[in-house]
């Protein structure tokens, strides 16, 4: 373990070194052409007739009330100076054309800018984060201009829809019979996760898994005199947080789902055919294992160490 | 809670007046929205599916109002939805210079079961009793339980409900610093599903009154400069369960005996508390490198009264003292742990074309739970064991160091590759010494203008450094267990997204595949030296394997200027291969003979087709929506013997919802638009875990009560007529 710190110290060190050279070699602002002057909103929306109504757009306001910004210098506030834009006239050969900041989903630059206002503690680990090494920047999911969402300038009118642009599978999952309510507009994406970035690798909002589960379901927090050390360790081992064909949102139905771990318990090793589950026996029917084990997160019964108190 | 929401808008109108200027709504441009509907259902059953999360309501009610009020400094934001049913919601919001406020109350039903029938009655909270004289009548053979109590049923709502109400201020101290504050309070009631038992052949299956409280309340500062950024953060949790104990009594007994008690006692989860400080930090080095660093502790404490070890009066085993009063180790519980969460990153943009990251995770879970030594336990209120009985505080400690590398190799060709090293150290669990090494591959690649692939592989080997068989010994495992979640395991995975853009039409399709390959790793898997039988042979059991598949397609297109497109296909299979032995007689046993297996494959289908159309003025949108999710239980006898080759398969699970939508849209006015709406919903299950759920059953020699709380097929034809209003 020491060598690992030592070598992963070593490559901090070197990374940050070259890192701070590369900036001071490449300290330069494609987008920036020093002759360009402020030139005001009206000039801009002169060409930009589609952009009429943003005199309402949250961005303004948020400009006048919280940076005292007039809607006269909001377009350059983000775009930078526009008068070489303007003079260009829509020739896009013409240099000037591009001296402004044009952003795209593609543009890698994007986030710089939004940052200006927007990088407060939430957006933190945008830098390095998952969804920014993954190539995406604040447009794959925002739109300044044309939002379609009623809150967060999405790109979709949900959470749901914007997130499930990549997602299309964790979409389909939450229509499974076990799930949490998410379809019905009482929990969203972003309860349980920050597509900003976060410490953790799936972009939770809490430290850990458990941590996070337990938000909610604080009645399995314990800690517990008897605990299950699986349950202790990771909520997922046994659930599939965002949907399941088996109750509970479990990974695998029950008994079938204690067996990958207890084999042997004189009874819940017994294979189950069809005359016990015709028959409704007690090991496959109803809650199956938990019909005796219901204390299966923990228990603080002097009798609970099989999680039957 | 109704109360507690008017107590927290009154305080964040309060609040307003106190911090700044009184409101004017004189000066203030205001707009409402306001959304009625009517509506006629009709359903051919009392399915609780229909209504899990939400509530459908019949006749006129009211879907939502908004109101929206802005003056130059000020916006205020009033939403109330689904207002008097089971899942309304209310959110005001206040922004006036510097402070933001929100107030949330929000409403979510959980259904379970509309036709839940029981013989127990709540005589007091978390106390459930029979009939004395059903409870007589079977102790002494009067009547069979099944006579007995088919016709002393009563239902009971098998639902939950949950209250949120919260209220959160941010408020900008300065230019880059904010402090923010947030309380609030859950409350959950109402009943839902507990296993219960007196014997093994014996289950009681309650519907578990429910009744808690969680308090949470949280408080910050955080300061956002353009080099250094910092927050940090107090977090405080209490739970309050009003019912930590259910009484029931035994159906079949009205006095308490050595073989089996008149009544069980059950604990439920335990007040508890927790407290949690975080500090972040970020600091740009220059444009081109950054590092974070987060910290995280949290405090858990429970310290309830320990229950007594049965409440059966009866339970007095020979030489010993009577166990429903036997001194237990501690009166309370005292168990505490400190989860200890360090995270530092490092980004870097090291040479223009490549970007470098460097990630320490470091987790520490320190359980400081006593370990107690009890006496013996009284499983199930009867079956009495002298033997002592320890817990343990299971405790670990998990590392990552991970790189990763993202390499420009043309403006339309991103790579990225990764390595992680985890290592992981446990304290009472079978395996105690762990390293997991994965590394990661990323496609980011734009071909074509509109045309993106991304793709990813991932493969892991986790390693374990011994397996310690004495813990899985005893508790009665077999040797040649493997634990899943800690077993020596392979796994590689990939995915994939295209999606084509163009100027009216998304195109997007994904897929993925993963295997996970469980290996027996180090440890004697007959373990002859540690109480394994000499029938063992050298096979491991618990979950061998899993794959899983996924594609999908996804299209939203506008084909005209009034018609526009939708439509999605998915489909999933997760499937896992696990192996174990027959057993009936309680001695380990794991030769060939009865070995068998299980292949258990869910597979899912979700599909979609729908489109927008303007006709005239009228907006009409029509769809459907099917999901369809399979379960399969293949059983394979792997041996010879002759009761597991008669033995079949589990019949399959299937679940498939159909809901088919037409809704019509029309302004009649500046301000007011009608429409009107069909719904088909269509839902047919199949689960032999709880079809047709008797209430009072007799398998063989057990006897055994269910709540009869199975999902049920359902046909369901709502009509709505809506009205919006906006002034």
């Amino acid at each position: 373990m020491l060598k690992k710190i030592l070598i992963t110290s070593a490559a901090v060190i070197g990374i940050s070194i070259l890192g701070v050279n590369s900036f001071t070699q490449a300290e330069d602002n494609p987008v920036s052409v020093p002759k360009a002057e402020y030139i005001g909103a009206d000039s801009c929306l002169a060409c930009h007739e589609e952009q009429k109504n943003d005199h309402a757009s949250p961005h303004t306001e948020f400009f006048l009330k919280k940076k005292n910004i007039p809607f006269e210098k909001s377009c350059e506030t983000c775009h930078g100076p526009g008068s070489l834009h303007a003079e260009a006239a829509g020739d896009k050969t013409n240099p000037g054309f591009k001296s402004i900041k044009q952003f795209s989903k593609d543009n890698k630059d994007v986030s710089s800018t939004c940052f200006e206002c927007h990088q407060d503690s939430g957006r933190m680990h945008w830098e390095g984060g998952v969804h920014e090494t993954k190539g995406l920047n604040c447009l794959s999911c925002h739109s300044v201009h044309s939002a379609a969402s009623k809150n967060g300038q999405l790109v979709k009118a949900t959470e749901l829809e914007t997130c499930s642009q990549c997602h299309g599978d964790i979409k389909s999952q939450l229509k499974r019979s076990a799930h949490m309510p998410i379809l019905e507009g009482k929990m969203s994406c972003s309860s349980c996760h920050n597509p900003h970035g976060s410490a953790t690798d799936k972009n939770l909002t809490a430290p850990h898994v458990n941590a996070l589960c337990v938000k909610c379901h604080a009645e399995k927090r314990g800690p517990f005199v008897w605990q299950h050390p699986p349950a202790m360790e990771n909520c997922l081992t046994c659930h599939a947080p965002h949907g399941s064909h088996n109750d509970k949102m479990l990974n695998a139905k029950q008994p079938l789902l204690c067996q990958r771990c207890h084999n042997f318990s004189r009874h819940p090793s017994t294979p189950y055919g069809n005359a016990d589950v015709i028959l409704k026996g007690n090991k496959v029917f109803a809650q199956s294992c938990m019909n005796c084990h219901p204390n299966i997160h923990g228990s603080n019964h002097p009798s609970g160490k099989m999680f039957t108190r | 809670m109704k109360k507690i929401f008017l107590r927290i808008v009154f305080s964040a109108v309060l609040g307003t007046g106190v911090i700044g200027p009184r409101l004017s709504l004189a000066e203030m441009t205001i707009r409402q929205e306001i959304e009625a509907i009517f509506q006629v259902k009709d359903i051919n059953s009392p399915e609780a599916k229909f209504e899990e999360y939400r509530e459908v309501p019949s006749g006129l009610a009211m879907e939502k109002y908004e109101m929206n009020a802005k003056s130059e400094t000020t916006d205020i934001e009033v939403e109330i939805k689904d207002i008097r049913q089971d899942d309304q919601s209310a959110t005001v919001e206040l922004d006036k210079g510097r402070m933001n406020i929100k107030a949330s109350w929000d409403q979510t039903p959980h259904l379970f079961s509309k036709e839940t029938k029981t013989p127990l009655q709540e005589d007091s909270s978390g106390v459930l009793r029979a009939p004395d004289q059903l409870q007589r009548d079977v102790q002494f053979a009067t009547a069979t339980y099944v006579a007995a109590y088919s016709g002393n049923l009563r239902p009971v709502d098998l639902k939950t409900r949950t209250d949120v109400g919260s209220i959160e201020l941010d408020y900008a101290l300065g230019e880059r610093l904010s402090g923010r504050l947030g309380v609030s309070e859950t409350i959950k009631k109402g009943h839902q599903a507990l296993g219960a038992a007196f014997t093994r052949s014996h289950i009681v299956q309650v519907a578990q009154p429910i009744d808690h409280k969680t308090y949470d309340s949280n408080l910050g500062l955080g300061y956002a400069g353009k080099t250094f950024q910092w927050d940090i953060g107090y977090g405080f949790s209490a739970f309050k369960n009003e019912i930590e104990t259910i009484t029931l009594d035994n159906p079949r007994r009205i006095t308490d005996a050595l073989s089996e008690s008149s009544q069980g006692r059950l604990n439920t989860a335990s007040d508890n508390v927790a407290h949690s400080g975080s500090m972040a930090l970020g600091y740009n080095f220059s444009r081109k490198t950054r590092a974070t660093a987060d910290v995280n502790l949290t405090y858990m404490r429970q310290n309830q009264p320990l229950l007594p070890y049965t409440i059966n009066t009866a339970s007095n085993p020979t030489g010993g003292s009577n166990w429903a009063y036997r001194n237990r180790p501690a009166d309370k519980a005292d168990a505490t742990v400190v989860n200890w969460v360090q995270d530092y990153r490092l980004v870097s943009q090291i040479l223009k074309p490549l970007k470098g990251a460097l990630r320490y995770h470091n987790f520490q879970q320190n359980n400081r739970t006593p370990e107690y030594t009890f006496d013996g336990s009284v499983g199930l209120d009867f079956n009495f064991s002298g033997t002592d009985t320890q817990n343990h505080a299971f405790e670990m400690k998990k590392e990552v160091i991970a790189a990763t590398l993202d390499y420009e190799m043309l403006s339309s060709l991103n790579l990225g590759v990764g390595f992680d090293m985890n290592t992981i150290q446990r304290q009472h669990r079978e395996v105690e010494d762990q390293e997991e090494n994965i590394a990661n591959f990323d496609l980011d690649y734009h071909p074509i203008k509109g045309l993106m692939v991304k793709g990813s592989f991932a493969n892991a080997r986790r390693r374990m450094d011994a397996l310690h068989e004495e813990e899985l010994v005893n508790v009665g495992e077999t040797p040649g267990m493997r634990l899943f979640d800690v077993s020596d395991r392979d796994r590689n995975e990939g995915k994939i997204i295209l999606q084509l853009t163009t100027a009216k039409n998304v195109w997007s399709v994904n897929g993925s595949l993963g295997h996970d390959k469980y290996k027996p790793g180090k440890g004697d898997l007959a373990a002859l030296s540690k109480g394994g039988n000499a029938a063992n042979r050298s096979t491991m059991y618990g979950l061998l394997e899993t794959r899983n598949a996924g594609a999908g397609i996804d299209y939203d297109g506008t084909l005209s200027d009034r018609f526009s497109l939708f439509g999605y296909f998915d489909y999933q299979t997760d499937k896992g291969l696990q192996r174990s032995n027959y057993n009936s007689g309680g001695t380990v046993s794991q030769d060939a003979a009865t070995d068998w297996e299980h292949e258990i494959q869910n597979r899912y289908q979700t599909a979609g087709l729908g489109f927008n159309t303007d006709v005239g003025t009228v907006i009409l949108t029509m769809g459907a929506d099917i999901s369809v999710s399979k379960g399969n239980y293949n059983f394979v006898a792997r041996g010879t013997d002759a009761t597991l080759q008669a033995l079949n398969n589990l019949p399959e699970t299937k679940t498939t919802k159909q809901n088919y939508y037409a809704q019509a849209k029309m302004p009649v006015g500046p301000k007011v638009e009608l429409g009107l709406g069909y719904v088909f919903e269509k839902y047919d299950v199949y689960d032999w875990a709880s079809e047709a759920a008797p209430t009072v059953n007799t398998y063989g020699t057990t006897s055994e009560f269910y709540l009869s709380d199975s999902s049920k097929d359902y046909k369901a034809h709502i009509i709505t007529a809506k009205a919006n209003l906006k002034f």
